[in-house]
């Protein structure tokens, strides 16, 4: 049964270039109670408020990865107007499999920018969003290490959230670029993080590809806790 | 000596001024016929540059979450984000007034004068928008109006102030804009306490972002019933426009598409007119904007960005408004777009249009059968502009041949609606006999 509808397909009728997002979330046994629900939360009101934009829901291409146990590609790459905007809320369970979700991650952006440039669809820079309470207890390097440079160069927008105190703050250090590292959300700030998400998806979309880079985003102290960066 | 430079001006826009900063309501009568009001979330998009940026129209409940977006001329780019602070260096941190009331920040209340030193209170319930050169707010229980502020750090500069003024007055100077019920075009200037040029009225127009006509789908879901005829009569009327402003020597830089409002009547409508290219009054130099739009800039300015600072041509303007007339006829597609490709304004500068025979490139996939509709003629006009025009700025079509093309192709929608189709099933057939009105009207 599906849960979000997967239409993956691209839409080559729609001009817009696209912007691939992909959502790696932490699902793991630590995450549940308030955090989850929060998170739950949170993603709905990004498919919602990002879907209803007149320029990212026409550029914005999502794909969320949950890691528990295992890494599961709850919505492989679609269309956000076609992402059901209701989904089944995710529960917290098992470990932290973060290697196996990074390395799913860069395989389906690698593919999906594939489709783009074959089919002639312009896109922008990849959004990659790593949010965790904890750290990786799976093999993890390889695949970080290709994510991370990606990040460093410029080539993804990488941004790495700590949710909570017991994240495994100098494993994901490792992880992420170096710059800014990763950025502690605020309590439970999930919906201050998400609105802002979506606002910074607005402006790039309404940017075009080659002037993104200047592209301002709003400021980040509605979520993140800046004390230790 | 703010004053003194507008005296001239002060009579024409004492009637506006008695409009707008006047108390009795129940009289007023707009100097022109409209009936556009300051739109909300309809204009939700980037407004274009300024000078060197250009914000997304804010509504007031997301107001503080809405960050802006800046395209700089290539002079002054911001550091890409590959530099210290990965993303987090395109972040606004810490900006802001910090609540206290500033002239020209967008968080506190200003007040403005106009030329007889009537006062008037603009606070944030007033404030709509936010760009990187100002605030547009509208006016208090004058829905016909909206007033921009100039930021505080523009108007501190005093060569900023100086020039921002000179290009107002000639600006303010030129009627058949001033009168034009679908420019937002200055109207009168208003002052701050020492009297000096803080901002201008203009007029309130209403639409929808140009940016909403791309992809059928999205095209038929906003606009309802619309086809390809609604689409070629908005181009016309784009075209149109551009004719007027080139006719007053007025040439627009920026055209991202979110600078266009589209009526449900097929107006367009200008919005962000103080980012054109001005004439001076006085014969000198035109007044100079360096902002643009990346995948609509020529591509003489895409490689030598220098040019980017001084005054453009009419055959850069034309370009642009090309590109725009393609989107609209095309649903939005990029006349540079072609499989394999890169960004649109990547292949504009590398050349590679796929239009037309030998072009050595594909168009995207799902694209053809859209595109075969296109009468021959025009299509031939676009391969001049696009192919012949990209290395030759003087080969270039003008809006007056591109209008004549928009007209045609009404003309043989009308006579076969098979083409009105904004996703054809299948490609114009060889033997279709529209081709004779095609030759008939090419003859």
């Amino acid at each position: 049964m599906k849960n979000y509808n997967e239409t993956t397909a691209l839409d080559v009728s729609n001009p817009a270039p696209r912007c691939p997002v992909v959502l790696l979330l932490d699902v793991s046994g630590s995450m549940s109670g308030a955090p989850i629900d929060e998170l739950n939360q949170g993603v709905r009101q990004f498919l919602q408020e990002t879907a209803e934009d007149e320029a990212a829901g026409m550029s914005v291409e999502l794909e969320i990865v949950t890691f528990s146990d295992k890494a599961m590609r709850i919505v492989p790459f679609s269309p956000i107007a076609n992402v059901n905007r209701e989904p089944r809320p995710f529960y917290a369970n098992g470990m932290t499999a973060m290697g196996a979700a990074l390395r799913m991650a860069t395989q389906d952006l690698r593919q999906r920018r594939e489709l783009y440039r074959k089919t002639g669809v312009s896109s922008y820079r990849p959004w990659v969003i790593l949010m965790t309470d904890g750290g990786p207890n799976d093999d993890w390097e390889a695949a970080a290490r290709e994510m991370r440079e990606m990040g460093e160069r410029g080539r993804i927008q990488y941004i790495g959230v700590e949710i909570g105190h017991s994240a495994d703050h100098r494993t994901l250090c490792r992880i992420l670029p170096a710059q800014p590292g990763p950025v502690r959300l605020q309590g439970l700030r999930f919906k201050q993080f998400f609105r802002w998400l979506t606002d910074s998806l607005r402006s790039v979309s309404a940017s075009t590809p080659e002037q993104e880079n200047s592209v301002r985003f709003g400021d980040i102290r509605s979520w993140a806790d800046l004390a230790n960066l | 000596m703010s004053m003194l430079l507008f005296s001239g001006l002060a009579i024409a826009a004492g009637y506006i001024a008695s409009k707008v900063f006047g108390d009795d309501s129940s009289k007023t009568q707009s100097p022109t016929t409209y009936t556009y009001t300051p739109s909300g979330p309809s204009v939700t998009q980037p407004a274009g540059a300024g000078r060197k940026t250009t914000s997304p129209k804010r509504s007031r409940s997301r107001a503080k979450t809405t960050s802006a977006t800046t395209y700089a001329s290539p002079a002054s780019a911001a550091a890409p984000a590959t530099g210290g602070g990965g993303w987090m260096a395109q972040c606004d941190m810490g900006g802001g007034s910090g609540g206290t009331a500033v002239f020209g920040d967008s968080d506190g209340p200003v007040t403005v004068y106009d030329a007889e030193g009537i006062p008037l209170q603009l606070g944030i319930e007033q404030e709509f928008a936010s760009g990187g050169e100002g605030t547009v707010y509208s006016c208090p229980n004058k829905p016909k109006f909206v007033i921009k502020i100039y930021k505080r750090r523009i108007l501190e500069n005093t060569a900023k102030r100086d020039a921002l003024e000179r290009r107002l007055r000639d600006m303010l100077a030129i009627e058949p804009l001033r009168n034009n019920p679908d420019v937002a075009w200055p109207l009168m200037p208003v002052f701050d306490e020492n009297k000096r040029v803080a901002g201008f009225v203009m007029r309130a127009v209403k639409g929808t972002s140009m940016r909403a006509l791309q992809g059928s789908a999205q095209i038929k879901r906003l606009f309802l019933g619309w086809n390809r005829k609604d689409l070629a009569l908005v181009a016309k009327d784009f075209l149109d426009k551009m004719q007027l402003l080139a006719g007053n020597g007025v040439l627009v830089n920026d055209f991202n598409p979110a600078n266009f409002l589209v009526g449900k009547d097929h107006r367009v409508m200008l919005i962000d007119c103080d980012s054109y290219q001005i004439p001076s009054r006085d014969g000198g130099e035109p007044h100079v904007a360096t902002s643009y739009f990346a995948s609509h800039v020529a591509p003489e300015l895409l490689r030598n960005p220098e040019g980017l600072n001084r005054p453009r041509g009419p055959e850069q303007a034309r370009f642009g408004a090309a590109i725009i007339a393609f989107q609209l006829l095309m649903c939005g597609l990029h006349p540079y777009s072609h499989k394999n490709g890169g960004t649109p304004e990547g292949n504009l500068k590398a050349g590679k249009c796929p239009l037309g025979l030998k072009s050595g490139c594909m168009l995207p996939s799902g694209w053809y059968n859209l595109i075969s509709y296109l009468p021959f003629t025009m299509m031939e006009t676009f391969i001049r502009m696009f192919r012949d025009g990209h290395g030759n700025p003087a080969a270039r079509p003008t809006l007056a041949e591109l209008r004549k093309q928009v007209e045609k192709f009404l003309f043989v929608m009308e006579k076969d609606p098979v083409r009105r189709d904004l996703a054809p099933k299948s490609p114009k057939p060889k033997s279709d006999s529209s081709n004779w009105s095609e030759k008939n009207n090419a003859a």
